[in-house]
C-alpha cells in the first residue's frame, strides 16, 4: 500500500480588491449584493475562480457617506444600504478554481472572505474534485482553507498514485472515509470514520487513519488506530492498531493481532504483513496451523 | 420622484413640449422606501440634454456623470431615457461602495429596481478579510 497525497493548498486571500470579469453585472443595493452573469472570472493573487454565475454579498455595515455640501440638510432619501466590502462570493455552474499548479472543480462554490474558506460542492454524478499533478481528491464537499492551506473533505475519495517505493507503474491506492482533514503545515492527512483503503486485492478498514508525508509530499507512513481489519484474498488479519511503512511496504499489526488464513490462526506480539510478497512474520507466535488446508498450493510439498 | 435642474442655456419648444439644455445639471429625489432610495439623492450633469417631456423621452450626451448620495458615480458619453428606463450602448465607467466596474452598455429602471451593466464588464470588488 503505497502512494502520496499532495497536501492541497490555495493562496491566502488578503484584504483588498478582487478583480472580476463577466458578461453582465447587476447591482442590487437593497439586497446588498452584486450579481455577475456569463463567463464569470474572479481573481486575486494566484487564485482564479471561474463559473457561469456569481453573487457577491456585501457585509451589513454602513457605507461612508460622501461629505454633504455645506448648508445642505440631510434628506429623507439618504437611506444608506450596502457595505463597503464583500463578505461572501457564491459561484455556480462549472466552477473551476486554480491556485498555482492545483485546480479544483465543482458545480457550486462559496468563498467566505472572513472565514477564509472556499467550499466546493457538486452532484452525486459529478462530485467536486481537486487535482494536483497526477493526484486527485474528490468527495461530497471540499473545503479549501485560504489562510492555512489546509483542506477538509466530507466523504473523501482519494486516489494515490505517486510513490517513493514503487518504480514504474505503481498500483493505485484508493482511500474512502467519512471525513478527511489535510494539515499542510504538519504534513498530515487525517481520515476519520469508516476508513477503507484499497490496493490491488487488499482491503484495510479502520475507524481512523493518519497519513504522514515527507517534505516532497511523498507518503512515508500510514497509522491506523481503533481496530484494524485487513483482508487480502483468503487471508484476514486484525489488530487494535496498524502501521504501514511506505518504503518497506509492510503493514505491522499490533494490539492483540491475529491472522486467519484458510484455517490457520496465528497470534503474537506483532504481525508483519508484506502486501506485495504476501509474506507473514509473527513475533512470539502462537496459534493453530492446518497444513492439509494448503495442499496443492504453489511451493507446498 | 421629484426632479429639478439648472442649465447654462435652456430652449423650450412649447409645441411638443421639447427642451434642449446645454451644460445641464439636475437632482432626483427618490420616493422614500423606493428601491432608488437606496442610492439616496441622485445628481447628474451632461453637456447636452434633449428631451420630450410629454413623451417621457430624452437623451443626455457629452460627459454624462451621475452621482448618488450613497457614493456611486457613473460616467458615460450618452444615455437615453425612455419611459421607465435609462439605457446606454456606449462605454460606462462606474464606482461605488465596494466596487468599480467598466461596461459597454447600461440598462437601468428609473425606480432603481434594475441596474445592469452589460456586454462585457470588468472591474474590482472590495473584500475585507479577517484582521
Amino acid at each position: 500500500m503505497t502512494g502520496a497525497i499532495v497536501l492541497l493548498a490555495a493562496a491566502t486571500l488578503p484584504s483588498g480588491p478582487l478583480d472580476f470579469k463577466a458578461r453582465d453585472m447587476r447591482i442590487e443595493p437593497q439586497e446588498r449584493r452584486v450579481v455577475l452573469d456569463g463567463d464569470v472570472h474572479l481573481s486575486r493573487g494566484d487564485l482564479n475562480v471561474t463559473g457561469e454565475h456569481a453573487v457577491a454579498e456585501y457585509a451589513k455595515e454602513q457605507a461612508a457617506l460622501p461629505r454633504r455640501p455645506r448648508g445642505r440638510k440631510k434628506e429623507a432619501s439618504d437611506t444608506i444600504v450596502g457595505g463597503q466590502s464583500v463578505e461572501r462570493f457564491t459561484v455556480s455552474g462549472n466552477v473551476h478554481v486554480q491556485s498555482g499548479s492545483r485546480t479544483a472543480d465543482g458545480e457550486h462554490g462559496v468563498m467566505d472572505v472572513k472565514a477564509q474558506t472556499l467550499v466546493l460542492t457538486g452532484t452525486p454524478q459529478s462530485p467536486p474534485i481537486v487535482r494536483d499533478g497526477s493526484e486527485t481528491l474528490s468527495g461530497e464537499r471540499i473545503l479549501l482553507r485560504l489562510d492555512s492551506e489546509d483542506v477538509e473533505v466530507v466523504r473523501p475519495k482519494v486516489v494515490l498514485r505517486r510513490s517513493i517505493a514503487e518504480e514504474g507503474q505503481p498500483t493505485p491506492v484508493r482511500v474512502e472515509a467519512d471525513h478527511l482533514l489535510l494539515l499542510q503545515a504538519r504534513r498530515l492527512a487525517r481520515f476519520t470514520d469508516d476508513v477503507v483503503v484499497r490496493r490491488g486485492d487488499a482491503v484495510v478498514r479502520s475507524p481512523r487513519m493518519e497519513a504522514r508525508y515527507d517534505g516532497e509530499g511523498q507518503l512515508t507512513k500510514l497509522e491506523l488506530r481503533g481496530g484494524v481489519d485487513v483482508r487480502q484474498g483468503d487471508r484476514r488479519a486484525t489488530g487494535e492498531n496498524a502501521d504501514y511503512d511506505a518504503k518497506a511496504r509492510t503493514l505491522v499489526l499490533a494490539g492483540d493481532p491475529k491472522l486467519y488464513d484458510q484455517g490457520d490462526v496465528l497470534t503474537g506480539d506483532r504481525i508483519d504483513l508484506g502486501l506485495d510478497t504476501k509474506e507473514v512474520r509473527v513475533e512470539r507466535a502462537r496459534g493453530r496451523l492446518r497444513p492439509e488446508a494448503h495442499k496443492g498450493e504453489r511451493g507446498a510439498p | 420622484m421629484v426632479a429639478r435642474g439648472t442649465a447654462d442655456r435652456l430652449d423650450y419648444h412649447r409645441a411638443g413640449a421639447r427642451l434642449q439644455a446645454s451644460h445641464g445639471r439636475g437632482v432626483i429625489q427618490p420616493e422614500p422606501g423606493s428601491r432608488l432610495a437606496a442610492f439616496g439623492s441622485v445628481r447628474f450633469v451632461a453637456d447636452r440634454v434633449d428631451g420630450e417631456i410629454a413623451n417621457r423621452k430624452g437623451v443626455a450626451s457629452g460627459a454624462v456623470r451621475v452621482d448618488a448620495a450613497r457614493g456611486d458615480v457613473a460616467r458615460t458619453d450618452q444615455i437615453f431615457y425612455d419611459g421607465d428606463f435609462l439605457h446606454s450602448d456606449t462605454h460606462v465607467d462606474a464606482a461605488g461602495p465596494g466596487y468599480r466596474v467598466e461596461g459597454n452598455g447600461l440598462l437601468a429602471r428609473t425606480d432603481g429596481s434594475v441596474i445592469q451593466l452589460m456586454d462585457g464588464v470588468k472591474g474590482k470588488l472590495q473584500m475585507e478579510a479577517r484582521p
